[in-house]
């Protein structure tokens, strides 16, 4: 019986897109920034970008969206691959106070969208990332505050801690310098990781790694993440 | 005597060739005289042992088979636990633990005009039914792309699949390493990509040595064509029914 070898090359195979693998970074822009801290945030915010597109699948799988939080909240920049990012939109303009509650709720509705337009075009998708990173304490809400700030927190200690433990997406808190650890502690599932202004280097180094290894994961894997100690210490819950 | 054909083949991913890892996939099967078996594995590559979990899952579904003299009935969660167990002998054995085992499942067990499976886990299997390739059994995906249950979840009994098919003489088996090109999604369930499957077709029922079907599957699937697909470990594998004789 004759029959033609296989080809790879003429049997016809769906391509797949690439599964993506969103990260917001969640950046908090109040006036406790200027300065130093708010540089160094910069430059190591531009060497992760550097970083992940240096890497091959990082490139192609990581879409970031960074949120800045001061009196207002911002998506600087929308769920966007490395390599489309304009590195000198990203203004972060130190002042005012400090909206997280509205930030971490804008983030999560963020990713509720853009999960939805995945789904729409077929796109899969890994678990989702939210980096938080503070050197203070929420402005807009607190467990002692005044009624609206109660409630505020309320509403976003639900949303968060609901979010992460129906697999929603992954939380993580990082408090520069002075941040209040409590507060980032009782907002965040996974202990808060509290860390020096001068690593954010250091930070961004881990997290680009981080990132790109879970990127890189095929089905059947779940990742473990690397210890933080080359940046930060885990604060104990 | 009933007269089938199988072929199939694992493959390393690119990924696997660079870091010089094992091939975590593992395929095998066994033609006889009443039915032909084929058990398709692939070890999370998250997990210390799961190359190893792959092949000892699949020979030891393989091994359950043969000992019972590849019978007419079988019990197909009983041979889950076989296989399970088998994976808790060689934790014990090698000092690791159980979960560094973990691996996903995929069996197929064609009488002919009847078809017996279990699914645990990702990958998938596609059947001919009187000339239409249809859907027998979709990836155990959860909402995100790398995420599965395995073989030595703990829950493993809420997500197991298993059931009997009937009348399919063409059974097509894959791991994730190929899935999302040769399957298509819409409103979250999954097709057979037919392009693909009909491109198979005439090879599945016209090649006669398993040897040599194997090998061609393996070329392909180690292709630069399928290795742009992804940089997974691939497996494919198919049975064709092909009457009495």
């Amino acid at each position: 019986m004759f029959r033609k070898k296989l080809d790879a090359t003429e049997i016809p195979l769906k391509y797949p897109s690439e599964p993506k693998c969103p990260v917001v970074l969640l950046l908090d822009s109040s006036g406790s920034m200027e300065g130093e801290p708010s540089e160094d945030l910069k430059k190591g915010l531009k060497k992760f970008l550097k970083d992940m597109r240096k890497d091959d699948l990082a490139r192609k799988r990581v879409e970031v969206s960074v949120i800045s939080f001061n009196d207002n909240v911002r998506q600087i920049v929308p769920f966007s691959t490395v390599d489309t990012i304009n590195d000198d939109k990203i203004v972060l303009e130190p002042k005012g106070k400090t909206a997280m509650g509205e930030a971490i709720l804008m983030a999560i509705s963020k990713i509720e969208e853009r999960k939805m337009d995945y789904s729409k075009n077929g796109i899969q998708y890994f678990r989702p990332w939210i980096w938080l990173m503070t050197d203070g304490s929420p402005t807009d809400m607190h467990p002692e505050g005044n009624d609206q700030m109660k409630t505020e927190w309320k509403v976003v200690l639900d949303k968060v801690h609901e979010g992460v433990k129906n697999g929603k997406f992954l939380f993580f808190a990082v408090g520069i310098d002075e941040a209040d650890m409590e507060i980032l502690s009782a907002i965040s599932v996974e202990p808060p990781i509290r860390m020096e202004q001068q690593k954010f280097s250091e930070m961004f180094d881990w997290l680009s790694k981080s990132i790109a290894s879970t990127s890189r994961s095929s089905t059947a894997e779940q990742i473990k993440l690397d210890p933080t100690d080359s940046w930060g210490k885990r604060v104990k819950k | 005597m009933k007269n089938f054909f199988a072929a199939g083949a694992s493959v390393r991913g690119a990924s696997h060739i660079s870091s010089n890892k094992e091939c975590e996939d593992y395929i095998d099967f066994s033609i006889n005289d009443n039915c032909c078996i084929m058990a398709v594995a692939d070890g999370a590559g998250s997990a210390e042992r799961g190359g190893a979990g792959a092949r000892v899952a699949v020979r030891s579904v393989m091994e359950y088979m043969r000992e019972r003299k590849y019978p007419e009935r079988v019990n197909l969660k009983n041979m889950v636990e076989y296989a399970r167990n088998s994976l808790g002998h060689f934790a014990i054995l090698d000092g690791y633990d159980f979960k560094d085992y973990a691996t996903t499942l995929i069996v197929i067990i064609s009488y002919g005009d009847r078809i017996r499976l279990i699914q645990i886990g990702d990958g998938g299997v596609v059947g001919r039914r009187k000339g239409k390739f249809q859907m027998i059994s979709e990836p155990m995906n959860t909402e995100y792309a790398n995420e599965t249950v395995f073989l030595t979840s703990a829950s493993y009994m809420k997500f197991l699949r298993t059931g009997t098919f009937r009348n399919f003489d063409l059974i097509f088996a894959f791991t994730d390493g190929i899935q999302n090109a040769v399957l298509e999604r819409k409103n979250g369930s999954y097709s057979p990509f037919v392009g693909f499957f009909e491109a198979m077709e005439s090879f599945a029922v016209e090649e006669s040595s398993s040897v040599d079907g194997s090998r061609e599957i393996e070329e392909m699937l180690d292709s630069q064509r399928f290795r742009n697909i992804s940089s997974d470990d691939k497996t494919f594998g198919l049975i064709h029914y092909r009457g009495e004789v």
